[in-house]
């Protein structure tokens, strides 16, 4: 069965075989479960909205337009979710992981910040970097260099045009980088240019 | 199968706009590990889903529009074979027999024979024309008779009202002196008028 395309699970779960999109859920719960730890900072938050982001879909599942890619579709709905959660509920982001906060690593403080940081820059920085990137500038990278995705299904995954996908994706690298190395102005971002 | 596999990623243009520090942040975005979601993930979905009631026209619509593989031997193609073969003979001698006998399209039609009859013998040839057999004249050419003296032709009709006239050398087109009733032909001539109609068993 996961040998299925996704048109055809969804052309079977529209005549009524409710247990084969279970195979989607399998297939894309990784991405969107991470997708909303990303914005919420919260096991507990990234796995009741990745849930509502997979019924949602699944009640929306008539309005799929048959022969468009369903991941980009999906990921449009959990976006919009996690928006509207945050915005409805005053959620604020925590940028940093529980065992893993400001204080610990001294970003208040620059001198402190390039000390700590300046020997490793490991996945974790790379994570706590990427929470200062607005949302759809973190997205769009995310999607392209970790998952994978054309400009095209970017595009699509963020109500983009194709140049705004490619824009996005070119500006969330720069702003990583001034964010991770600092900028050309002399900025001291999470390490040393030497790094 | 991942994403990638689903999706896979074409050739990165910007690539070459990247520097190495750009490409090592897009190396460290790829190597990122995923936190893995909760089983009970998958679980807590599929439970809380309501079947959907798939109306009748979508399920014809959705198997309308899937490919369907259609297997064929030869024995099972040769009862369709036949009936294909024994459909298009029948319409094309139906095809046939009508455009025999356009104008007389019911042979169950009692005919009766009606005999035009021309006394102009100066004539090289004559033919009748009229709606009975949409004014062509083709198939419709008068004998002279030698002794009488007149053209003349039988022609099988059903019960009806016709106008005719008669084609001289075919060039002149005159009317039946000898009709009953001549009528407008709505373009400043006239036509000549048959009426048959059978009665009792006569023709009158």
């Amino acid at each position: 069965m996961n040998s299925l395309d996704d048109q055809e699970i969804i052309d079977a779960v529209l005549c009524g075989n409710k247990d084969v999109y279970s195979v989607l859920v399998q297939r894309y719960q990784k991405p969107i479960f991470n997708l909303m730890y990303r914005v919420t900072r919260s096991y507990d938050d990234a796995l009741d909205l990745a849930q509502d982001t997979f019924i949602k879909a699944y009640e929306n599942l008539d309005h799929f337009k048959k022969g468009a890619r369903f991941f980009p579709w999906l990921f449009t709905i959990g976006l919009n979710h996690v928006r509207n959660y945050k915005r409805r509920d005053r959620v604020s982001v925590r940028l940093f992981s529980r065992d893993c906060d400001e204080e610990k690593l001294g970003l208040g403080n620059p001198s402190q910040q390039e000390e700590q940081m300046c020997n490793q820059l490991d996945s974790r920085s790379l994570d706590q970097a990427l929470q200062h990137l607005p949302t759809d500038y973190r997205e769009a990278v995310i999607l392209h260099y970790r998952e994978g995705l054309s400009m095209e299904d970017i595009a699509i995954a963020l109500r983009l045009s194709t140049s705004g996908a490619k824009m996005r994706v070119h500006r969330g690298i720069k702003k990583l980088r001034e964010i991770i190395f600092g900028d050309q102005h002399g900025t001291k971002g999470f390490v040393s240019a030497e790094g | 199968m991942g994403l990638k596999d689903l999706y896979p990623q074409k050739d990165d243009p910007e690539k070459n706009e990247l520097d190495e520090r750009d490409l090592q942040i897009t190396r460290w975005i790829k190597e990122m590990p995923d936190l893995e979601p909760p089983s009970r993930l998958l679980s807590s979905v599929m439970e809380a889903l309501q079947p959907k009631g798939s109306p009748r026209w979508r399920r014809a619509y959705l198997w309308a529009q899937t490919p369907k593989t259609v297997r064929l031997t030869p024995l099972k193609l040769a009862p369709v074979a036949a009936v294909l073969f024994v459909a298009i003979l029948v319409s094309s001698l139906l095809f046939l027999r009508q455009k025999e006998a356009p104008y007389l399209q019911s042979s169950q039609e009692r005919l009766i024979p009606v005999v035009f009859s021309l006394n102009l013998s100066r004539a090289q040839s004559v033919s009748v024309v009229g709606n009975f057999n949409a004014w062509k004249p083709q198939g419709y050419e008068m004998q002279l008779d030698r002794e009488s003296k007149r053209w003349t032709l039988t022609v099988s009709l059903p019960d009806g009202r016709y106008e005719y006239m008669f084609l001289v050398d075919g060039q002149k087109m005159i009317l039946d002196p000898e009709a009953l009733i001549h009528q407008a032909d709505g373009f400043g001539n006239q036509n000549s008028v048959l009426v048959l109609r059978r009665k009792n068993g006569e023709t009158t």
